[in-house]
């Protein structure tokens, strides 16, 4: 921050007193009348110092301001970010119901993510993808799927988050409207998947708060299916919903 | 000064829970939930809410039939209701228009977004009653 003209001693800065100073010299105006143009010149200098001061005072002003409406959007950001995680997470471990949990991974993906195509697949006993759920698309077109094929073989297959890249290569035929795939995993183990498919209209593309709830429904997803399985195993034992 | 109330309508509980996370900051803001538009309709006539907030696909009654009614009842026709749509198209945001609602946000909802809106049609309202 520069100095303040109230605090370099120039014309028109305020004494300790508070009191509003004078400038030293009289006014343009006069010293022309008194003692011609040069002495007007002279007496016009702490002015315009001044002006120059206040100028560049206003410009770190401005600067300021700007500095922190980008951080006070950046902190909005983070905060909506931060929420929508939240909702997320907090919406994952609400149940231990199996429907309801599928409900709520339907939610989170349509209303979240901004996505009402996608197919939930569970690693079956043979290494085949079956299909657990699905909202949008025909779903026998999606029942099962071979290990390792295409793009959400691959993201099982590695372990890891496939992006269905524009013009890349290993997507077959249904998944010509994948956008990503994304494994779900339970204690290292990759337990099943969600393909997303075409996203809404109005979202144009994948940014970083969908990326973390990718993260965040490899993991949490996961567990919450596998906790709602214990529940259900643990229902039939003590002969409950029989 | 009376906290405002904000009605908010969604059948997805994480939908409305994301909305009330975005609102509950917000220490001005009293929070009503309704989980359909025929909720929607019978809490707006009993509470009088100050704003609306609505999703359009709901189960026994869409949010346009809801937005529709409240419109259509003289002492609930001046609330500002904000649609929430899955849809962003041309057409279904005319559609909403069409029913009286005074603004639209789409999935998936931006706080920063919502919140402006709701600022800006609740001093709307208030410069009105002025």
């Amino acid at each position: 921050m520069s100095t303040r003209a109230t605090e370099t001693g120039q014309p028109g800065g305020t004494h300790d007193s508070g009191v509003q100073s004078l400038p030293a010299n009289p006014r343009p105006e006069e010293t022309e009348r008194q003692d011609g143009p040069q002495s007007a010149a002279a007496a016009v200098r702490p002015w315009e110092e001044e002006r120059k001061v206040l100028e560049q005072t206003l410009a770190d002003l401005r600067t300021e301001q700007q500095q922190f409406l980008e951080r006070y959007v950046g902190l909005e950001e983070q905060n909506s970010a931060l929420t929508t995680l939240y909702v997320a997470c907090q919406s994952l471990h609400s149940s231990l119901d199996r429907p309801q949990i599928l409900l709520i991974a339907r939610e989170i993906i349509a209303n979240l993510i901004g996505c009402e195509e996608y197919v939930l697949f569970g690693v079956g006993p043979d290494g085949w993808l079956d299909q657990v759920d699905s909202f949008g698309l025909d779903p026998d077109a999606y029942k099962k799927i071979p290990p390792g094929a295409g793009i959400i073989g691959r993201a099982v297959t590695t372990g890891e988050i496939c992006q269905n890249e524009e013009g890349g290569s290993g997507a077959t035929e249904l998944e010509s409207n994948l956008t990503v795939c994304i494994p779900l995993k339970h204690n290292g183990a990759v337990t099943g998947a969600i393909a997303l498919f075409r996203l809404l209209p109005q979202k144009f593309e994948i940014q970083n708060l969908d990326r973390e709830l990718f993260r965040l429904l490899e993991t949490h997803l996961a567990h919450a299916l596998y906790c709602s399985e214990l529940e259900q195993s643990a229902g039939a034992k003590n002969g409950v919903g029989a | 000064m009376r906290n405002k109330k904000v009605l908010l309508v969604d059948d997805s509980t994480t939908a409305l829970l994301m909305e009330q996370m975005i609102l509950r900051n917000r220490a001005d803001f009293e929070l009503i939930v309704a989980r359909d538009g025929q909720e929607a309709v019978e809490k707006t006539l009993a509470e009088l809410p100050d704003l609306i907030v609505m999703d359009v696909v709901m189960p026994r009654m869409t949010g346009i039939e809801a937005c529709k009614q409240i419109r259509s009842q003289d002492h609930t026709r001046h609330i500002p209701i904000i649609l929430v749509t899955t849809r962003g198209e041309p057409e279904n945001v005319e559609i909403g228009y069409a029913s009286g609602c005074n603004d639209y946000v789409t999935k998936p909802i931006n706080g920063a977004e919502l919140i402006t809106k709701i600022e800006d049609l609740m001093s709307a309202g208030e410069e009105t009653t002025r």
